[in-house]
C-alpha cells in the first residue's frame, strides 16, 4: 500500500512535463519541423527555478500566492485521483466533487492573481477564462456524473471499480459520451486549440497565456509545471475510462496510465495541428455543446438503468 | 449487438446536436450524409437477420442497406451541394433562436423524447427502448430545425432528420421489417429532396409570401 | 376482373410515358382527356363489381372494396372534367406561346402520374404501399402547382411539399405503431401490413397503443387534408396553382387523405369505442371557424375557394366524428363536384379579368354569362343553399349530431356555416352585379364549356332533391366499411 502511494506520488511529480513535450513533438512533426526536445519542459522548469522573480509594486500577496495555490491544488487533485491502482492516497467518500473543485480553486487563484496586476491584458484574460470555465464546469460535472450515477457513488475508487474490463466489450454508449465530453473539457481547461492557441504571441487573442504574462522565475516555473500536471490529470481520468484497470493492477496500472497519457498527448497534438482556433463567439457554443452531449449521456444512463 | 446499436444511436443523436449548432451549410450537409451512413448500418445491427435467415430476408436486408447508403449517403448530399452552389450561399445567417439556445433546446427535446419513450408502453420489439427514444428525439429535433431556420436548404436538412427519426422508430418497433415501407420511404425521400433542391434554386433568398393583396392585378 | 383492375391502375403510367413522346401541346391535352376517360371507364367497370364483393389483386396487396370504389369513382370523374377544362384553360396560353411543348409534356406526364398515384392510394390494401402512393401524390402535385415557375408559385409549392412530406412522415409513424402492435399479437408474416389483417386483429390490440397510432396518423393525414391548425399551406398551394390543378387538388386529393384516415377508424373503434369523436369533432369545428374567419376578408377568388375547402374538410371530419359515415361520404361527393365547378368558373373569370382579385371583378353575369352564372350559382350551392345537395348533406350531418347528443358541436357548426354563408354571399353578389365605374376586363376570353358548368350544377340539384336508391345503397355500402362491419 505504502509502496503504491510512493509510486503514485513519484509518477505525479515526475511524469507530467513529458506530456507537453510529446504534444510539442507531435505538432512539430505535423508541421514538418524537428521541434524542441521531448524533455524541454524539465530543462525550462529547472532554469526558471534558479532565476529571480520580479514583482511589480502594484501587486499584493495575491499575486505571489496565485501560482503557489494553483500548483498546490493541482497536486492535491492528483493525490485524490487514482493513478496506479484502484485507490489514491487521499481518496474519500466525495472525492469526485473535491477533484472538480480543487481544479476550480486553482483556476480562481490564477484569475485573482491576474486581476491583481492591474493590467488590462490580464484582466481581459481573466474575464475570458471566467466565462469559459463557467461553461466548461457543468460539462465536466455532467461527464463525471455519467460515470458515477450507475455506480451510485461519488468516489473515484468505487466509480472506477464499477467499470469492469468487459464494459468496452459491451460497447457502452454512455462511456463513449463521457470520454468525448471529458476530452472536449480537457481541450478547454488546458487552453488548447480549438479554445485557445498556446503558441500565439498576440495578447488580444489569448485566454490563458495572457493571465500569466507578469509571472517570472519560480512562479512561472510553478505555472508551467502546473499546466503539465493539469493535462496529466485529465489524461489519467480519460485513461481510466477508456481502459479500466482492475484495482490490484500494480505495475500494469502505472504503465497503462503513462502510455495512455502519451497517447492522449499525441491525440491533443493531432487535434491542435488539424484545426484552427474557434472564433471567440463560437467557444461558448463548443462548451454548451459539450454540456448538452453530457446531458444526453445522462439520459442514456437513466434509460438503460430503467430498462 | 444491442449495445453496438445503442452506440450507433448515440452517434446519431450527437450528429443531430452538431447539425443544430452549426450554421455552415456545407458542414450540415456532411453531417446529414454521415447520419445516412450510420442509418444504413442500423438494420444490420437491429433486425436480427443474420447468417441463419432465409436467402430472401438477407437479400432484402442487403438491398435496404445498400439503398440507404447510396441514397442518403451519396445522392442526397450531392443534390443539396448542387443546390447550395447554385444559390451561392455557404452560411446562413443566425436562425430565429440563437445557436447557443438551440443547443440547449436540443438537450431539452432529447430529454423530453427519452421521458416520453419510457412513459409509453409501446411494443419495443428487438428489445430496443433506446431506439424508440432516439427516434423520437431525432424527430423532434428535425421538426425544431424546420421551424427555426430561415434558409431553404437547412429546412430540407431538417426534413431529412425527421425522416431519419421515422426510420429509426420503424426499426425499433417493427419485429419484421416491411420491404415496401423501407424502399418506398427511401425513394420518396430521394425524389422529394430532388424536387426541393430544384425548387430551392428558384426560390428567393428571403422568400416573401406570394399572394393577392387588394388591388393586385396579377393572375 | 383482376386483370382489368390492374390494367386500370396501369393506364395512367402508360399515358404519362405517351405524353412525353408527343410534340404538340394540344395533342398532350387531348391525350389527357382520352387517358382519363379510359381510366374512368375501367374504374366504373371495376367499381360495379367492387360494390358487391371486394376485388383483390397481386396477392391481396391491392384491394378495391366499396369505400375505395366510391372514392375512385369520384377521383376519375373529377379528373375527366378537369382534363376537359384544361383544354379551355390553356387555350389562351397555347395561343400566345407560353404553354409550349415542353411545359405541356411536363403537365401531361405529371397529370397522369398524379392520377395514377391517387388511384394507387385508394386501391392499396398494404398500408405501406398506401403511404408511399400518398407521398407520390404530394410530390407530383407540388410539381404541378409550380408549373408556371413564377416566384409565388414556387414558394407555395415549396411550403406545400415540405409541410405535407413532414406530415406524412408523422402519419407513417402512426402506421408503423399500429403494425408493430399487430405484429405483437398476430401471425408473424408479411400480411400484417394489410388493412384486411389489421381489421381482423383490431379487437386484440392494446387500446393505448392504438390511440397513440391514431393521433400520429390524424396529425399527419389531417395536415395533408388541410385541417386547421395545419392548413396554412392550402390557400397558398391551391391559390397559385393552375386552375385545373387547383380543381383536382381541392376536389379529390384531400379526399384521399381523409380516405387514409378513415381506414384507421374501424381499427380504432374496435378497441376504443367512441374515442375518435373527441379527437375529430374539435378539429372539425376549429377548421370551420378558422376558415370562416378568413373567408370574410379574402380577396383572391382562388384563395377564397381554398378556404371553403378547409371549411368543408372540417365538416367531413365533423361527420366522421359524429359517426355519420354515409352523410360524410355524401358530403364528400357534393363538395368535390361543387368545388370543381366553382374552380372552373372562378379560373375562367380570373383569366378574363386578368386578375384573381375579386374587388376588380364586377358584372360577371353580363360579361361572361356561363362562367359568371356558374360561379354565382356554384357559390350559392357551396355555402349550403337549398335545394342543392350540400344543404341536404349538412342537414343530415347536423341531424345525426343532435341525435348523438353533440349539441354544442352542432351549434358551433351552424354558427360557422352561417358566417361563411354571409361572407361568401356578399362576395358572390359583389362580383355578379355591375358597378358603375369599373374598368373593362382586358384578359383573353376565358371560356368554360357550357357542359362543364351545367352538368355539375344539374347533378347537385338532382341529388339534392332526389336520392336514387342505387346511390343510397352505394353510400351505405361504403359507409359500412368505415363503420367496421
Amino acid at each position: 500500500m505504502i509502496a503504491q502511494w510512493v509510486v503514485h506520488v513519484l509518477v505525479l511529480l515526475l511524469f507530467p512535463p513529458l506530456l507537453l513535450g510529446v504534444i510539442g513533438t507531435t505538432k512539430a512533426w505535423f508541421a514538418g519541423r524537428k521541434g524542441p526536445p521531448l524533455l524541454q519542459l524539465y530543462f525550462d522548469v529547472w532554469k526558471l527555478l534558479h532565476k529571480e522573480a520580479v514583482y511589480s509594486r502594484t501587486t499584493t500577496w495575491i499575486f505571489r500566492a496565485g501560482p503557489i495555490v494553483s500548483l498546490a491544488s493541482l497536486l492535491s487533485a492528483g493525490l485524490v485521483l487514482p493513478l496506479t491502482s484502484g485507490s489514491a492516497p487521499l481518496s474519500f467518500g466525495g472525492d469526485v466533487i473535491a477533484f472538480a473543485y480543487l481544479l476550480g480553486l486553482g483556476r480562481y487563484f490564477t484569475m485573482a492573481a491576474a486581476l491583481d496586476t492591474g493590467s488590462s491584458f490580464e484582466g481581459m484574460g481573466a474575464s475570458r477564462e471566467a466565462a469559459f470555465s463557467a461553461l466548461a464546469e457543468p460539462a465536466l460535472l455532467v461527464a463525471l456524473a455519467i460515470v458515477c450515477v450507475p455506480a451510485s457513488t461519488v468516489s473515484f475508487a468505487d466509480a472506477f471499480a464499477a467499470l469492469p474490463w468487459s464494459s468496452w466489450g459491451a460497447a457502452h454508449p454512455e462511456i463513449l459520451i463521457a470520454v468525448v465530453v471529458i476530452f472536449l473539457v480537457l481541450l478547454a481547461e488546458n487552453s488548447r486549440i480549438p479554445v485557445d492557441d498556446p503558441a500565439t504571441h498576440l495578447e488580444l487573442t489569448m485566454i490563458h497565456e495572457v493571465m500569466v504574462l507578469d509571472h517570472s522565475g519560480p512562479d512561472f516555473a510553478f505555472i508551467l509545471y502546473g499546466s503539465a500536471v493539469k493535462i496529466f490529470l485529465f489524461s489519467a481520468l480519460l485513461v481510466h475510462l477508456i481502459i479500466p484497470v482492475s484495482p490490484d493492477g500494480g505495475w500494469l496500472g502505472i504503465l497503462v496510465v503513462c502510455a495512455g497519457g502519451v497517447a492522449i498527448a499525441v491525440a491533443i497534438g493531432v487535434v491542435e495541428s488539424g484545426m484552427a482556433r474557434l472564433r471567440l463567439v463560437r467557444v461558448p457554443q463548443f462548451l454548451i455543446g459539450a454540456s448538452v452531449l453530457g446531458a444526453i449521456g445522462i439520459f442514456v444512463v437513466l434509460l438503460r438503468a430503467g430498462r | 449487438m444491442t449495445t453496438y446499436a445503442d452506440s450507433l444511436l448515440v452517434a446519431l443523436l450527437a450528429l443531430d446536436l452538431y447539425m443544430v449548432s452549426t450554421n455552415r451549410l456545407g458542414s450540415c450537409i456532411r453531417a446529414s450524409a454521415l447520419q445516412g451512413v450510420l442509418l444504413s448500418a442500423l438494420p444490420v445491427l437491429v433486425s436480427g437477420i443474420g447468417p441463419s435467415s432465409s436467402f430472401w430476408d438477407a437479400m432484402h436486408l442487403a438491398a435496404i442497406v445498400i439503398g440507404t447508403l447510396c441514397v442518403k449517403g451519396l445522392l442526397i448530399p450531392w443534390v443539396l451541394f448542387r443546390a447550395m452552389r447554385s444559390r451561392g450561399e455557404t452560411r446562413e445567417f443566425e436562425p430565429f433562436v440563437s445557436l447557443h439556445l438551440s443547443q440547449v433546446i436540443n438537450g431539452v427535446l432529447c430529454g423530453g423524447a427519452f421521458w416520453i419513450a419510457t412513459g409509453l408502453s409501446l411494443p419495443a420489439a428487438n428489445g430496443h427502448a433506446m431506439g424508440l427514444a432516439v427516434g423520437l428525439a431525432t424527430l423532434f429535433i428535425g421538426l425544431y430545425m424546420i421551424i427555426n431556420r430561415h434558409n431553404s436548404i437547412s429546412q430540407v436538412l431538417g426534413f431529412l432528420v425527421v425522416e431519419s427519426g421515422v426510420m429509426v422508430i420503424a426499426w425499433a418497433l417493427l419485429r419484421k421489417p416491411s420491404f415496401v415501407i423501407e424502399v418506398g420511404a427511401l425513394l420518396d425521400v430521394l425524389v422529394a429532396v430532388m424536387v426541393l433542391g430544384v425548387l430551392a434554386t428558384s426560390l428567393e433568398a428571403t422568400g416573401s409570401e406570394g399572394g393577392v393583396r387588394k388591388g393586385d392585378t396579377s393572375q | 376482373m383482376t386483370a382489368l383492375f390492374v390494367l386500370t391502375l396501369a393506364i395512367p403510367a402508360v399515358c404519362a410515358v405517351v405524353t412525353w413522346l408527343v410534340r404538340s401541346p394540344r395533342a398532350v391535352l387531348g391525350i389527357c382527356v382520352v387517358g382519363s376517360a379510359a381510366c374512368a371507364v375501367g374504374t366504373v367497370v371495376c367499381a360495379r363489381e367492387a360494390f358487391s364483393a371486394p376485388l383483390f389483386a397481386i396477392g391481396r396487396q391491392l384491394m378495391l372494396d366499396s369505400l375505395a370504389a366510391y372514392h375512385a369513382l369520384l377521383v376519375v370523374g373529377v379528373f375527366v372534367m378537369s382534363s376537359v377544362y384544361a383544354c379551355y384553360y390553356f387555350a389562351p396560353a397555347i395561343a400566345d406561346g407560353s404553354f409550349d411543348a415542353r411545359k405541356a409534356r411536363r403537365f401531361g406526364a405529371l397529370w397522369f402520374l398524379f392520377l395514377g398515384s391517387m388511384l394507387l392510394t385508394l386501391a392499396s390494401n398494404n398500408a405501406g404501399l398506401m403511404w408511399v402512393a400518398l407521398e407520390g401524390t404530394t410530390i407530383t402535385s407540388a410539381l404541378l402547382v409550380c408549373l408556371d415557375r413564377d416566384k409565388p408559385a414556387v414558394r407555395a409549392a415549396w411550403t406545400y411539399l415540405l409541410m405535407c412530406s413532414v406530415a406524412i412522415a408523422l402519419a407513417l409513424i402512426g402506421i408503423i405503431t399500429l403494425c408493430a402492435e399487430a405484429q405483437r399479437v398476430g401471425p408473424d408474416s408479411s400480411s400484417i401490413f394489410l388493412w384486411t389483417t389489421l381489421r381482423k386483429l383490431a379487437p386484440r390490440l392494446n387500446p393505448g397503443t392504438v390511440r397513440l397510432a391514431f393521433i400520429f396518423a390524424f396529425v399527419g393525414f389531417g395536415t395533408k387534408a388541410g385541417l386547421a391548425p395545419m392548413h396554412s399551406w392550402l390557400p397558398e398551394a391551391h391559390g397559385h396553382a393552375p386552375t385545373p390543378v387547383s380543381a383536382v387538388l381541392s376536389g379529390v386529393l384531400l379526399n384521399c387523405a381523409l380516405y387514409c384516415l378513415s381506414r384507421f377508424l374501424p381499427v380504432v373503434a374496435q378497441s376504443n369505442p367512441g374515442w375518435t369523436t373527441s379527437v375529430l369533432v374539435p378539429f372539425g369545428i376549429l377548421s370551420m371557424v378558422v376558415a370562416a374567419a378568413f373567408i370574410v376578408h379574402e380577396h383572391d377568388i382562388k384563395r377564397l375557394l381554398a378556404y371553403h375547402t378547409v371549411e368543408h374538410m372540417g365538416i367531413i371530419v365533423l361527420a366522421l366524428g359524429f359517426g355519420a359515415f354515409p352523410a360524410a361520404l355524401f358530403h364528400t361527393f357534393n363538395h368535390s363536384v361543387c368545388k370543381m365547378l366553382t374552380f372552373f368558373c372562378g379560373g375562367a373569370l380570373a383569366q378574363r379579368y386578368g386578375t384573381r382579385d375579386m374587388s376588380h371583378m364586377h358584372g360577371t353575369l353580363r360579361r361572361e354569362a356561363v362562367a359568371g352564372g356558374g360561379l354565382l350559382i356554384g357559390l350559392f350551392a357551396l355555402i349550403g343553399m337549398p335545394p342543392f345537395s350540400i344543404f341536404m348533406s349538412e342537414l343530415w350531418i347536423a341531424v345525426v349530431g343532435i341525435e348523438g347528443g353533440h349539441v354544442a358541436a352542432v351549434v358551433a357548426f351552424f354558427c360557422a356555416a352561417g358566417l361563411v354563408f354571409i361572407a361568401a354571399f356578399r362576395h358572390a353578389i359583389e362580383m355578379t352585379w355591375p358597378q358603375k365605374d369599373a374598368p373593362e376586363p382586358n384578359g383573353p376570353r376565358g371560356r368554360v364549356g357550357l357542359g362543364l358548368v351545367a352538368v355539375p350544377l344539374a347533378l347537385l340539384f338532382l341529388i339534392g332533391v332526389w336520392m336514387p336508391l342505387h346511390v343510397s345503397n352505394m353510400l351505405a355500402s361504403a359507409a359500412s366499411v368505415i363503420g367496421g362491419q
